[in-house]
This record gives C-alpha cells, sequence and structure tokens, in this order.
C-alpha cells in the first residue's frame, strides 16, 4: 500500500517523513515526472512517498502543477494531508483541494504541541466532523500519533471522486469553507515562535543590519566550507583516492595486465574519477551548510533581502542560493536554480552561474599562486572571483530589457523561524551526493576515458612514445594557434585546457604530468600568467555542469552557455592580456 | 485606495483583485474581505512583507498595485 505526504512548505512533512521511515529510504524521480520525491517504508509495510511541498494544486503553476501530476498520473493508494496546526488556514485549503482527487485521505495535524503552548490546539473531533476524514493530531518532531496516524491511514478507504475545481467559484468557495471551518475549531492563540520570528528578523531584515548579517553568515559557510570542514574531509578524500590508486596499481602489476590496460585503469578510470571526487566533500559541506541555513528559515530572508537588487539583473531573489552553490559546483547550483523564478529568470541564472568560480579551480589558482605570485594567494584568489562576480552581473545587467511580466510568480512565504533538523539536511545532502555521483560515473568516465586515450596514443593509433607525440598533443598543437592573441601559445597549455572541460582540477593535473619541470616554464611573460588565468576562470564549464544544464534547460541552452562562457574568457583574457604589458610588460 | 498605499504597520481589508494574475493572487489568499497587514519594507524598498491569514508572504510592489483595499482599523489583542 503506498500513501503519498502531502502539504505545504514548511508545515513539518520532511519531518513526519523521517520519523515514519527507518528502513530503506530512497530518494528518486517519482515515475513519469521529473520532480524529487523521497520513498520510504513505514512500520507496518506501508510505502511512503514525500511529495515536495505546495501551496496548491492549481494547474500552470509550478509546482502545484508537477504534484498535480504526480498524483493523477499515479495515485497512491493513500493521501496524507499534512497541516501545520498553528497555521492551520492554507493547509486546510491545500486538504480541501485534495479531497476533490477522490483518494482516501487523512489529515495529519503536526506541530500539535506548538498549538498547545500556544493556547490554540484545533478541536481534531470538531474538524473531523467537518470534513469528514480522520483528524489526527501529531507531533511529528516528537513522535506523538505516530501509529495512530499510520493505522487510520490504512483503514481509510471512502472517498468521494469529485474532480478538481480550477475556476474562480470553486477558489472563493474553499476559502469561505476554511474560515468556517477555522472559526468553528481553531482557538486564536498567541504564535509564539511567529513573535520570536519578528524579533529577529527585527535585526535580521532591518533595513542597515540586514547586510552585514548576510554578509557574515555568508562569509561563515564559505569559511566552514573551504577552510573548515570542507577541507579537511577533502584532504582524507585525497588520502583515500591515493591509497586506492596504490592498492589497484600494485594489484594490476601482479596480475601481470598489459601496461596500456593498467593506464587507462590508473590514469584514465581512476584518475579522472578521482580528480572529480576529490571535490565532492567540499560541494557537499556547502551543500549541507546551505540546507541547514534553509530548514532555519534563513534562506527565505535572504531571498527577500536580495531580490531588489536580483531583479536589476533579470534575476529572482530566489536565485542568490544558486548563485552561492556555483561557488562550491555549478552542478548543484544549476540544480538549485530550478526554484529560482520564472523560466526567463531561471535561464539568466544558469548563465550566471559559471561566473561564481567553483571549488574545483581553486587547485589552479593554489599552483599559479605558488609559482609566480608567492605569497600573494589570497590576494589573487580574490581578484579572481570578484572578476568573475563583476563581469558577470555586469553582463547580466547589460542583457536585461525589462518587461512588466517578470513580476507575477515571485511569491515568497516567510516561515517561522526554527531549529534546522540535522536529519533533513543530512538527507538532502546524501540525495546531492547520489545524484552527482551518478553523474559522474556516467558523463565524466566517458569523457575520462575518451581523453585517456587521446592521451596515450598516437597519430597512428600507437601507443605514443612520450606525451608529446599523442592524440591530446595534436590536438592541442592545433587549438594553441587560437591561443596567441593571448600570449599563450604553448601546446601543453591548450592541451590543459581542453582536459578542463572534463573537471577543471585536471588543468593542474595535465600540466603536472606534461611541464613536470614546473610552471614557469610554459609563459614568457606575467601577463601572459594573467590571461590565462583570466581564461581558466571564465571559459566554458565543466563536462559535468554542462550535462546538467542540458537536463534542466535543454541542449540549446547549454550550448548557448558554452559559447557565451568561451568568448566571454577569450575577450576577457584578451583584454587582460593587453592591459597587463601595458602596465607591467 | 490599492495596497502598496498602505504604509509598514497599516491594515487594509481585500475588496478585489483586477489584472493577469487575478486568478494566481485570490488562491493565494487575497480573496475579497481578507485582512492583510503590511509588516514592512525589504531594506531596499521591495518586496514588502505582508501578514495574512496567519502567514507571511513577500509580493514584489507592482503586484501590490493590483489588489483594491479600504483601510482598516488595527484589531485589537
Amino acid at each position: 500500500m503506498t500513501a503519498a505526504l502531502v502539504g505545504n512548505p514548511n508545515c513539518g512533512k520532511s519531518t513526519l517523513f523521517n520519523r515514519l521511515t527507518h528502513a530503506h529510504r530512497r530518494v528518486g524521480n517519482y515515475p513519469g515526472v521529473t520532480v524529487r520525491a523521497a520513498r520510504g517504508q513505514a512500520a507496518g509495510g506501508m510505502e511512503l512517498i514525500d511529495l515536495p511541498g505546495v501551496y496548491t494544486l492549481r494547474p500552470h503553476s509550478a509546482d502545484g502543477q508537477v504534484v498535480l501530476d504526480c498524483l493523477r498520473e499515479h495515485p497512491p493508494d493513500r493521501l496524507i494531508a499534512v497541516v501545520d496546526a498553528t497555521n492551520p488556514q492554507r493547509g486546510l485549503y491545500l486538504t480541501l483541494q485534495l479531497l476533490e482527487l477522490g483518494i482516501p485521505t487523512v489529515l495529519a495535524l503536526n506541530l500539535i504541541d506548538a498549538a498547545r503552548k500556544n493556547g490554540a490546539e484545533p478541536d481534531a473531533a470538531a474538524l473531523e466532523a467537518a470534513l469528514g476524514i480522520p483528524v489526527i493530531p501529531i507531533s511529528a518532531a516528537r513522535g506523538e500519533g505516530m501509529e495512530r496516524l499510520l493505522a487510520c491511514a490504512a483503514r481509510q478507504e471512502r472517498a468521494r471522486p469529485r474532480g478538481i475545481r480550477t475556476d474562480e467559484q470553486a477558489i472563493l468557495a474553499r476559502y469561505a469553507r476554511v474560515e468556517r471551518l477555522c472559526a468553528a475549531a481553531v482557538p486564536h492563540g498567541i504564535d509564539r515562535a511567529r513573535m520570536r520570528s519578528d524579533r529577529i528578523d527585527r535585526v535580521l531584515t532591518h533595513r542597515i543590519f540586514a547586510w552585514p548579517a548576510l554578509a557574515a553568515l555568508l562569509a561563515g559557510v564559505f569559511w566552514l566550507t573551504f577552510g573548515g570542514v570542507g577541507a579537511l574531509l577533502s584532504r582524507w578524500m585525497q588520502a583515500g583516492l591515493q591509497a586506492l590508486a596504490q592498492g589497484v596499481g600494485a594489484l594490476l602489476t601482479r596480475l601481470g595486465v598489459h601496461a596500456v590496460v593498467q593506464s587507462l585503469v590508473l590514469d584514465g578510470i581512476l584518475g579522472g574519477i578521482g580528480s572529480v571526487f576529490s571535490f565532492l566533500p567540499v560541494i557537499l559541506t556547502l551543500f549541507f551548510l546551505l540546507a541547514l541555513l534553509e530548514d532555519s528559515g534563513y534562506l527565505a530572508r535572504a531571498a527577500f533581502i536580495l531580490d531588489a537588487p536580483m531583479r536589476r539583473l533579470g534575476l529572482s531573489g530566489r536565485a542568490a542560493v544558486a548563485l552561492l552553490l556555483g561557488f562550491g559546483c555549478s552542478v548543484p547550483a544549476v540544480l538549485a536554480s530550478r526554484t529560482a523564478g520564472t523560466e526567463r529568470e531561471r535561464r539568466r541564472t544558469v548563465f550566471l552561474i559559471p561566473f561564481m568560480s567553483c571549488s574545483a579551480k581553486i587547485p589552479i589558482y593554489a599552483a599559479f599562486a605558488a609559482a609566480f605570485f608567492p605569497g600573494h594567494m589570497l590576494a589573487l584568489a580574490t581578484v579572481l572571483y570578484a572578476g568573475g562576480i563583476v563581469l558577470g552581473t555586469a553582463l547580466m545587467r547589460a542583457s536585461y530589457r525589462r518587461t512588466g511580466a517578470d513580476d507575477g510568480t515571485f511569491f515568497l512565504e516567510l516561515p517561522n523561524y526554527r531549529l534546522p533538523q540535522l536529519k533533513n539536511a543530512l538527507r538532502a545532502t546524501a540525495a546531492r551526493a547520489k545524484e552527482f555521483i551518478q553523474r559522474a560515473f556516467t558523463v565524466i568516465l566517458l569523457a575520462t576515458v575518451l581523453v585517456w586515450f587521446l592521451r596515450t596514443f598516437d597519430l597512428r593509433l600507437q601507443p605514443a612514445a612520450d606525451a608529446g607525440r599523442s592524440l591530446l598533443a595534436a590536438l592541442g598543437g592545433a587549438l594553441s594557434v587560437l591561443f596567441r592573441p593571448l600570449g599563450f601559445s604553448d601546446w601543453r597549455l591548450a592541451t590543459a585546457l581542453v582536459c578542463g572541460f572534463l573537471a577543471k582540477e585536471s588543468v593542474i593535473s595535465t600540466l603536472g604530468v606534461l611541464a613536470p619541470s614546473g610552471l614557469g616554464a610554459l609563459f614568457c611573460s606575467q601577463a601572459a600568467v594573467m590571461s590565462f588565468l583570466c581564461f581558466t576562470l571564465l571559459y566554458t564549464p565543466c563536462v559535468a555542469a554542462v550535462a546538467a544544464i542540458r537536463r534542466e534547460l535543454g541542449a540549446g541552452t547549454a550550448a548557448k552557455v558554452v559559447a557565451a562562457q568561451c568568448a566571454a574568457a577569450y575577450l576577457a583574457a584578451w583584454a587582460v592580456y593587453h592591459a597587463a604589458l601595458l602596465f607591467i610588460g | 485606495m490599492r495596497l502598496n498605499g498602505l504604509a509598514p504597520g497599516q491594515t487594509g481589508v481585500v475588496v478585489d483583485v483586477d489584472g493577469p494574475l487575478r486568478r494566481t493572487l485570490l488562491e493565494m489568499g487575497f480573496v475579497p474581505g481578507t485582512r492583510v497587514r503590511v509588516v514592512k519594507a525589504a531594506p531596499l524598498g521591495d518586496p514588502a512583507e505582508l501578514a495574512l491569514r496567519g502567514y507571511r508572504l513577500c509580493v514584489r510592489r507592482r503586484v501590490l498595485e493590483r489588489i483594491r483595499i479600504v483601510r482598516a482599523a488595527e484589531r485589537v489583542g
């Protein structure tokens, strides 16, 4: 038996799902629709499906349509409507819509403990009588009412199929009914959580203090990600991967495997996958911290504060989260852009994301700083990060033609602040990790093997005598002509840039292999170094990011993003090169 | 008057909604007779935080122009 959990965002649905399902939780696509739904087994064998939070099942609304399609195409056996007892009006509106679907439904009145403390506990019996379905008060956080909920859901069988009405009369009628229900069954109390949230917001959305608060929180997140926890996990991951490579290498040697095949496994597959996995800890740490901020309710405030400046770029306030994620990795950033507004706003957000220098480029900056600007790593990183942001923002601004149609879909609810639930954040992070790893194993594996092949074989398809004679070198040599106006024409640099399409860290690892004597040999001037760094900062996103863009917005947009980035990179590097020549020589 | 004419802290009662977003706004709860309070504006002036039906909703100023209201006294208690 399957039961779907449906309810508003922020009603504690995720907490309920976590509480009810202990064994085999699977995150995946709901069959038939590309929306992320979690599935799990509850005690007693019922399979639970956690659908995304939604306010209404209206067709042609982004979230509502998706859930509506899910429920219509693969109707679950039962519906559990989850309503926030401290604030039942909107939840009841959705419930009235759900009842029109004709699926046996029970109402779970969540956060009942908070409602009690507010002195506003709804009368479950009265609601049950008025609605005609079982109403079970629960507290998912405390575990109250869980067994009763499952039992009632299993027992409930009656449903009156009516068909969802979308006309205006229906909307007015539903709200009228909601008001009658609340007048009869929901006493007025003091919403303590709301009062607390208002007090906090007096600072966090204050006209002046909002900004330093935002900056401090973001700085904290980034410090923890790149400096603290993320960096530590990264080191462990590196060590683990190295050990694995050594072990596999020893094994292959012992088995007497052919040298070329050994190279394929070690340099090709393991090396390529490893370079991608090595920055997985950073991405996940960033994602986890942002998930905590989301769960606490703060990210809604961030979107509220940032909506006005984002609008000037043709983006929505919600794009801010996607852009933040872009500093970790473009892949989750592109996925996060799904909620960033209208299709036009989402597309523009995706175009801006590559300008947020992703964490995979950090090894490049580190190596170059060590080689050419010793002691100035932080300054270099700041210039590059800031440069990317400024350029991207300027391009967004320049390309924005204001139309009146953009304002309509920005409706942001500010939920009460609450202590973020670790389990929710961990679950969301695990889902992201799974998605990332799946992508790594498909697209990146293919691309890795391809590059390995180009690197190992020469023009006669024999194992190349040295790296300089490989197909990849030939390709690099051919491309290096393009880079002459930018000041760097060494074939090894062009080759490294091609490998950078695979994964940005490959730029450094490739240069390490091709130029063991050091980076200095590859450049003839400081200006060329700066031009190369500028190009690396801006050019095409890695194959994983491009694949993500293609899935979200189609191959056409993906191609345009790649072209736009390469064009921006080329022009900016050219400008930097010539400006640097003038000033530095 | 329109909802964008309210200052922070003031309350109005919805009379009607017009424009292409009418259906969306109705569904969000801006049904005639609903009490709406303007809580505050974002630090840069837009969007505005509204209190209605027990929750807080942020709406862009442009959209507030579409909602016709009458001023109401603040509810005591």
